[in-house]
Formats: structure tokens, sequence, C-alpha cells
């Protein structure tokens, strides 16, 4: 690099150096950064913020710290709650204690967008919206049993009990605590439609992609929707599918962003575009799937 | 009446979440073993559904617990001792791994291990008992979320017995859905069928709190207990071919501290407390005839703490004063009896269980409110809980041997306080006429709701320590390390009197009272110290000026041997000042605050002394002794900025810290002592401190002045997070040739170093390390 533009600067030629250089731009790793950032946000509220991060200009969470244990990260302007003095985290923890505004046109909470698209398609405020009829939109199977041994269902992944996103629900006591991998939560009247018994292979395909799983099958569901839990990790217990005889894939191979007009309303008040989620909600859950119960001999 | 005390639990179902935090807590602190992997002390299974093992409650199949003879006499269910003896060589009845569950683990190496291929790899489950790829189909809690019911719901054993008895039947459908959790841990019953199974004895409810343990040394793995238990909460280790089972956390109740499953729960629904009851009366309780009189009979056993004739009884057989408060304040008295809204699980099993449940009444909350209608208003869950047979008649089949009435009584309690609190939450004025309606006056369910809902740590878990310090001889304070004299010039010499006892609070085990004036003949049968008499600190039973190597008995061969002999005098007030200071930034335990007083008054021998360490001794008296300790914990155990290891500033955790910490010990051993570090590294600064005060003041003057930087850096860092502890540090350095430097720069300057740095071994970014390129 001698002569190129990162001269004399700090090398990042190696995965571990960029972690590390990803931590010291993080009020949440990087102490000094946070009590800076709340100094500014003070000049620009008018609100007390920095004693939020005091003490912290010492603290910094290296690389070599996350590998060895989870690191409590420090409270920064960058999120909007509060973890200062072992508080556990909330959101909107400042706006509400310390008044910092809301990011609005008001600057207050509200749920009313009054840009012209919002209006326009009739969402001006959250409301109830059916879901999209899948068949004639995009040509999925229509909903129900087709006399084949296949069903087609709404295809739901909510978060678990047991976790948000992947933390713990695959270590080995959580598994030896639950099915042991993944799985389908499926109503009695589908899963009698298409001959599956409790802890049955099963795989859940669209145009989208498929999902190798294991059937658990409970009254508490209604019919005609499965629950599939979000983030159940494919490295443990996943098989290949019968579908691509590829390897069986996880909650979100059969889900897609179905992008919508509104979503696409940007520049103006709070509405931007952010990482993960383009514009108001995220709506690739709005899916159906064709669940069928797979040969029971299963390949890894 | 025999009053005896008994700790207890109690969970309130209505809060329980399900999370299996408790289970995976308790699993890591006792089961994480071989032989016991398939083990849960503490399970949470989902109601209705089979349980773990699966149909635990099916008693004509397991012959758990107790029932009546035709004398009307309690005998166990699965035979006298006569029927036991000749089957003993028979394997007894009992659950077998596919009852519990086959634990497995994953083929997790592959994860890592697997060869380059089109498909990433994935960890497919393997037998942790045959070590083979297997296929999952049970587990410890298989149907969680009644997944799975509509093929095992129908083995739930109080659903078969409800569609066998009930005119409503239970449906599986999905209108008529409800569940619930049952956390279960032993029950720690003041009638424990599993130790009057026990051929060999080995298992014993322990005369002063009634928690049941295993004797490890006695068990001969006849396994009898696992079928004698109704709740199969002991279990039997498959590697040591010996039973165990929850144990109720004791190491940790005995220090004050809640069970791991109740510290760790989530759901905050756990109340740990003592009862007192009347052991003479336990037998005929339960013996009574019916099943459903069983709970009244247990309510009998349990005394009221506050009945004074109880307490003069209690106080008659022992039970310490402490421990009689704490039964008075005990939350588990509260909700079992006093509110009466904790049942026991399965009474009909006549063990007497102790751990007891709040029914939910979310079951039927969510019905309610599933159906569109208020869920708390009064009038529409008392007419939802008579009209809801099913979930209550579940309920009752739990908690009261199937009496309905019983279990309605304490939903209506719990729903009248939903309906009282969401009143007077809306700005209401309190309607008196709902806690009427239950039986109770608005102030009494006020207290419940807080008891309930808003009980901090301390209310929900009230634990008397155990009186491990009626063991000890407390009168004589005790050096806090043993530093122990080598005998005459045998080398590594023997220890006199080296016995060790534990420190109440629970650091584990410090050496008896064993300071250089014992070394001495002339020491034993000294008094201990008195009212009256010149308080002097560490030793008060000897007479004044006779430190090691100082007043008039220095350097006479008969008093100290060794090399110790013989070293000039220390100043006397630098003494004080070094083992004050050194008590002062130890833990403090319930010891260590107990001996305020004593160092108030050795200081004040010294004019200005006792200024420097007044503000800590104050602290040390006037906060309670969790915070303080919680404080230290925090402020000298687990940050860097304090820390109490001299050669920590030095050389921190670099590899050249052994060699260092070598250096102090032969520091120690070069004035003739050995020192037992009870854990502790021997650059520990009260260890330093003391060393200095009591074995070798110059040695210790001089390993203090050797390390004077760090104490000052640490006087600098007290004072720079206004911790009262710096002006001790302050007056131990104004024992110290030199004056104390202003600022860490001159500290720096002083020491002539920066922060420890690795001067061993390889950086981490190395070039060294890094995969050789092959040319």
């Amino acid at each position: 690099m001698l002569g190129g533009a990162a001269d004399g600067r700090p090398a990042m030629d190696t995965d571990a150096k960029m972690a590390e250089a990803i931590l010291a731009f993080s009020g949440t790793t990087n102490g000094i950064l946070s009590v800076q950032g709340f100094k500014d946000l003070e000049v620009r509220t008018g609100m007390k913020l920095a004693d939020l991060a005091e003490g912290s200009e010492e603290k910094f969470i290296t690389f070599a710290q996350t590998q060895a244990g989870p690191v409590p990260v420090i409270t920064s302007p960058e999120w909007s709650g509060s973890e200062t003095g072992g508080r556990r985290y909330a959101p909107f923890t400042i706006n509400l204690e310390r008044l910092k505004p809301f990011h609005t046109l008001t600057g207050r909470m509200h749920f009313f967008l009054d840009h012209d698209w919002m209006t326009d398609i009739g969402e001006g405020l959250p409301i109830y919206r059916p879901p999209l009829d899948m068949h004639r939109l995009f040509g999925e199977p229509r909903l129900g049993s087709d006399g084949a041994m296949e069903v087609t269902v709404r295809y739901l992944t909510p978060h678990s009990k047991w976790s948000i996103h992947s933390e713990y629900q695959d270590n080995l006591l959580m598994l030896s605590l639950s099915r042991g991998g993944p799985t389908v939560w499926m109503s009695p009247a589908d899963a009698d439609a298409i001959k599956v018994h409790d802890n049955d292979w099963v795989e859940c395909t669209n145009v989208n992609g498929v999902l190798v799983a294991r059937a658990i099958v409970s009254h508490r569901m209604p019919a005609g929707v499965v629950y599939v839990h979000h983030a159940q990790e494919r490295t443990i217990d996943v098989p290949k599918s019968e579908a691509t005889g590829r390897r069986g894939g996880i909650h979100n191979s059969v889900t897609r962003l179905l992008v919508k007009p509104s979503h696409l309303a940007g520049g103006y008040a709070r509405l931007a575009y952010a990482f993960n989620y383009l514009g108001p909600t995220g709506n690739q859950r709005d899916m159906v799937a064709t669940v069928r119960r797979r040969s029971q001999e299963v390949q890894y | 009446m025999r009053v005896m005390a008994q700790m207890g639990m109690v969970m309130n179902l209505d809060k329980c979440i399900g999370c299996h935090t408790c289970s995976v807590t308790c699993k890591q602190a006792w089961t994480n073993r071989a032989g016991m992997e398939y083990v849960w002390f503490n399970n949470v299974e989902t109601r209705p559904g089979q349980g773990y093992p699966r149909r635990y409650e099916d008693q004509d199949r397991w012959y758990g617990g107790w029932t009546l003879n035709r004398r009307g006499k309690l005998a166990l269910k699965a035979g006298g001792r006569v029927k036991k003896l000749f089957g003993i060589f028979a394997s007894p009845v009992q659950p077998e791994l596919k009852d519990y569950y086959e634990p497995w683990t994953y083929d997790y190496k592959t994860l890592v291990d697997a060869p380059l291929g089109d498909d990433f790899p994935v960890a497919r489950p393997k037998s942790l008992i045959t070590g083979e790829d297997t296929k999952i189909t049970w587990s410890a809690n298989w149907d969680d979320d009644l997944g799975g019911s509509t093929e095992h719901g129908h083995l739930d054993p109080i659903v078969e017995k409800i569609r066998r008895e009930s005119e409503d039947k239970i449906k599986f459908a999905y209108e008529q859905t409800f569940m619930f959790y049952l956390p279960r841990i032993c029950e720690h019953c003041l009638n424990p069928s599993c130790m009057a199974s026990c051929p060999s004895g080995a298992i014993y409810k322990r005369v002063e709190d009634g928690i049941v343990l295993v004797d490890q040394d006695r068990c001969r793995g006849w396994r009898q207990c696992v079928t004698g238990c109704p709740y199969k909460k002991i279990y039997f280790n498959h590697k040591t071919g010996k039973a165990e089972k929850c144990t109720f956390c004791y190491p940790r109740v005995e220090v004050g501290l809640p069970t791991v499953c109740s510290e760790t729960c989530v759901g905050r629904l756990r109340y740990l407390g003592l009862f007192l009851y009347d052991a003479d009366a336990v037998t005929a309780a339960a013996s009574v005839t019916d099943p459903q009189d069983l709970y009244d009979a247990q309510m009998d056993v349990l005394l009221d703490p506050h009945d004074p004739r109880v307490q003069a009884e209690a106080r008659a057989q022992g039970i310490p004063d402490d421990w009689l408060d704490a039964a008075r304040r005990s939350p588990v008295y509260a909700l079992a009896k006093v509110y009466k809204v904790a049942l026991p699980l399965h009474p009909e099993y006549r063990t007497m269980p102790m751990v007891w449940y709040v029914p939910p009444l979310s079951p039927v909350v969510d019905l309610l409110r599933d159906q569109g209608h208020d869920g708390e208003d009064a009038g529409n869950l008392f007419g939802a809980i008579d009209a809801l047979r099913i979930p209550v008649e579940y309920l009752a089949e739990l908690f009261t041997a199937g009496d309905t009435g019983r279990v309605t009584a304490v939903l209506r309690k719990l729903a009248a306080m939903r309906s009282f609190m969401r009143g007077i939450s809306m700005g209401e004025d309190p309607d008196e006429s709902i806690p009427e309606s239950v039986g109770m006056d608005g102030q009494g369910m006020y207290d419940m709701y807080r008891l309930m809902a808003i009980a901090k740590y301390s209310e929900r878990y009230v634990i008397p320590t155990a009186h491990l310090e009626q063991a000890h001889d407390l009168e004589e304070p005790g050096l806090l390390f043993g530093f122990r004299r080598r005998t005459g010039h045998a080398g590594l010499g023997t220890v006199r009197r080296g016995e060790r006892q534990t420190r109440p609070g629970g650091r584990g085990h410090v050496p008896r009272p064993a300071g250089p004036a014992e070394l001495g003949h002339h020491c034993r049968g000294d008094k201990p110290a008195r009212e009256g008499e010149p308080a002097e600190l560490g030793r008060p039973r000897r007479p004044a000026g006779t430190f090691p190597g100082q007043g008039p008995g220095a350097g006479h061969p008969g008093r100290c041997r060794g090399p110790a002999v013989n070293r000039p005098a220390m100043n006397r007030r630098d003494q004080v000042v070094y083992l004050a200071a050194a008590w002062c930034l130890s833990y403090p335990d319930g010891q260590l605050v107990g001996r305020v007083p004593l160092v108030r008054a050795a200081l004040s021998e010294f004019p200005g002394a006792l200024a420097g360490f007044a503000p800590v001794l104050d602290l040390l008296e006037g906060t309670p002794p969790m915070e303080l300790q919680a404080q230290y914990v925090r402020e000298f155990d687990l940050g860097r900025r304090h820390a109490l290891h001299l050669s920590y500033w030095t050389d921190g955790d670099t590899r050249r810290r052994g060699e260092v910490l070598g250096l102090f010990k032969e520091a120690y051993r070069h004035s003739g002592v050995l020192v037992d570090l009870d854990g502790e590294l021997p650059d520990y600064l009260p260890m330093v401190l003391e060393f200095a005060a009591r074995v070798d003041g110059e040695a210790g003057q001089e390993l203090l002045q050797r390390y004077r930087a760090s104490l000052e850096m640490l006087r600098l860092g007290l004072l720079r997070d206004n911790l009262p502890h710096a002006r001790i540090l302050a007056a131990v350095c104004a024992t110290l040739p030199g004056k104390s430097p202003q600022d860490e720069q001159e500290v720096m300057r002083m020491a002539g170093y920066g922060p420890p740095t690795e001067s061993v071994g390889l950086d981490p970014y190395d070039p060294r390390l890094l995969p050789v390129r092959r040319s």
C-alpha cells in the first residue's frame, strides 16, 4: 500500500482488523464516540444527555473481547434505549425520559403519515389490510388442499418464545427442551389432509424456495396457517430436500420482500431508506406455501 | 407441639411464560455431568400434557407416594418393608429412558471440518447414549405449547381422568384451547415417600430447614426412591450408580441466596421463605381418609409464626430468633396460609409437598378475551370461572385432589384482585364490594396485590442464613490469611494450629485464628476482649506491646522462633493502621463488619488515625450487607480501576506476572512464614498489609514501598471515583517514606513504567502466526 491512499492510516488488511475498525466507529463499542455523540445531541436538543455515557470514555470493546464472550454495549445516541447503570435495553427510553424529540415531523410519537402517496393508497394510519391473493397476483397455488397430497397454507414466521433472532434457541439444552431441530407448526385439519403425523418430515415449497422441517401437529393452530418460527438455524438437523436435492432451507427460504408504492415514499420526514427495512413496514411475511409429506428417510 | 422450620417455595403460574431459563440454569449448575444427561432437577411442563417423565402422575403404573391401608394407616403405595425386602434384587418399577427421553447431541464437528461441497455442512443428531446417528422422537419437553396434542394429548393422566369421569369432555379443539406452564422441582415434602422407600437410609430431611437430600456415601443404588417419589423427582445417575435429586440449592440458601431457578426466573414468579410446622401432627394430617381433606389437613399443620405460643415453643426447640423473624416475613406463608391462594401439587399423594402453586387465572381470562369479553371485569370473570368448567376441573385434579370448590375460590380471589386493582389504576375509588365478595377487605387485597405483583427481591426471597457462626469462636477476631510459622529450620515445617473454618457470608474457608502471637507458648488461655479492657486490634487477648519483635518479649528465644525475631521494632501506630487497612479493604462479610467497633476503638487510641478510616467504617456499619458486598465486588473484584493486587498495576495479566507473584511468596517465606493463600494471590493488598502488621514489619514495609506506585495509582483511582477507601490508601502511604505524588503522571514518572505490556510470546497479529504462503 506504499504510496496509496491508505498511506499512514490504520491497516485494514485482515478481517480481524476490519472488525476492529467497525468497533472503533460505533458509539456502542467506543466510549469516546458515545460521549461525543451525546454532547452533540445535547447541543441539538437542549436536553441533558451526556451523563448517560459519561464514565465510558475509557471503555473500548475490542474484537478479541467479543470473541471471548458476550460484552455489554455502551449506551449510545445511535440507539434510543439506555443500558446505563445496568438497566435492560428498552426502545425509546431516551425519547421518553430525556425528552429527546422523536424522529417525526412533530417530534412527538405519532402514527399518522401525511405523505401524499400514503393518503392516496389509504394508509395514512395503520389499518388492517387483508392478505394478498397470491394465486391471482403471482400464480401461486390456491389455498387449501387440491386432492393431491399437498396443502397450500398461509406461511407465517413469528418469533418464538425463546428468541428474537437466533440467540440460544439452538443451544443444546434448549434443543433438548424442544423438538431438537427446525419445525413447522400445523393444524390437525391440514395435517390430516396430507396424512402427516406429529414429528413427520415435511417440505414447504413455493416459487421462492423450499424448507425441510419436522411437523408439530397441534390443535393450538387454526386450519390454513402454518408457523415456522423465525430464524431456526440451518446448521442443526437440516436434511437435503426432495424438491431440489440441495440442503433444505430456513424460514426465509420461502419468503421474499414484496415492494409496494408506499415503500418508495422517501426523502420526507422520517420516511427514508434504512438497512433491513425499506420504508414503512416489512411485508415479506405475506406468503403462501405448499406443504407435503416427504420421504421419512432423510439424507444429510 | 414440636415446631420445625421448613424452607418452602411458591410459584405463581400466571406469571410463567415457559421460557425454561430455570431449567437451563439449574441443569448448568447441577446436572451438567456424565450419567445425568437425561436429568432435569427443574423442568417446565406444558399442561395439558404428559409431563416429564411421561405420565409420571399415573400412580397405577409407577406406584409413587403413599396410600392408606385397610386399617387406615399410611403405607407406601409400592409396598411395605417386607415386600421391598423380597423384591429388592428385582428392578424396581421406574421410568426408563424412553419415558424420560434419550438424550442427544449434534455432530458439531462437521460444521467446521466438512470438506468443501455443494451444500453447506449441517450437524445431525447423535445419541448421547449410543453415540450413533439418531432420529429425535422424544425430548425433555416434547409437548411444549401443546405440540403434538393430536398424537399425545389424550395420554395426559389428568385428561384421561376428566374424560372418564366428568360430563364435560376435554376436546382438543382450536376454539377451546387452554394451556399453562407448570415448572416443577423436588417438593421437599414434609412426609417424603422417597425417604421412606430407601432401604439404605441414605435419604434424609435436614432438621434445620427440611431440605430433602441424598447422602451420596450411603446410597447403594437400589432405586426404590425413584419408585417412591410420586413426582419422579429423584433420578438415577447411571455413571455413579447413585440417586440424585434437587438440593433446593442448599449451599446458596445457607448463605441467604435464593435457589438458582428462583434467582434466574425471568417472570419473577417464585417466592422463597420459611414455614413453621408442627412435626408431631404430620403423620395424622397425611392420614386423613378423604383425599379432598388433605389440603385442609396440610394447612392445619402449618403454624402461625405470629402466635406467641408458637414462638415460645420454637425458641424452646432451638430455632433462632432471626429464623422466627424470617418466618413472620415469609412470603410463602402469606400466600399459602394468610391469603390462601397457593395450593400444594397433588396433595392426594399424601407426601405433604412444600412447593406450592398459585393456580393460573390466565386460561380463563384468555378464553374470555378471545370470545370478545372484557377479561378484567369482576362479573365476567366470576361468571366465566363458573362456566368454564374444563380448566377449573383440570386445575382441581392438579392441586386439590379434584375439589373444584377450592380452586374456584382461589381463582375468584385472583379475579377479584385483578378487577379491584384495575379500578384503582383507572383512577376510580376502590370498589370495596369486590374484595368483600371473596371474603377479603380492600387493604388485604391491596397487600396481596403488592406481594403478587410488585414485591421486590428481598420480599420475594426471605431466606435466613444458616447459623454456621455458632460453630465458630467469633469472639477472637482472627487473621484473614493463614500466616503459618515454619518451624525451626526444618524447611517447610508443620502447621501449628491450622484447623479450617467457614467464614459466614461465604468466601469459602479461612484458617482459624492463628496469629504470630499464638506461636509463642505464652498465649494459650488468654481471654477474649471484654468491655472495659483496652481495645487492641487483632489480638485482644494479649497484653499490649507484645507484637512479635516488639516490646519486652522481643528477641526472647522462647517467645518467637525463626528469622522473624529480632527485627527492629515497628511503629505501633503503623501496625494498627496496616491491620485496620487490611480489614477495611477486605471482602465485607458479617465477621469483618462485626469488627468495626474494635477497629474504631483501636484507631482512636492514636491521635488523628481514625479520621482516614471513619468514612469506610461508617459505610461498613451503615450499609445493608448485600449492598456492601455487591459494591465491594463491583469496585474491587470485577473492574480493573481499583485492583487490589499490587503487581497487577505493574505487570497486568502478562506472563511475567507469575514470576512476580513468586517473589511475593518468597518474601513471605523469607520471614519464616508460610501463607495459606486461601485462593488469593500473594500480592493481594490486604494480605501484604496483614503480613506487615502481624508477621514482619520491615519486610512488609519493604514490599509496600517497592509497590508504592501501585498503591498511589490505586489511591488516585479510588479518589477519582469518590470512594472513601482512598483515604485509607493515603493513610497507608503516609507510613511509607517519601511524599505521595499528586497525579498519575507523577506516579508514572516515579515508577518509570507505562501500562503493562507482554514481553513474552507472540502478538496476535504477529506475521509468524499467519498461514505459510506456498510459493
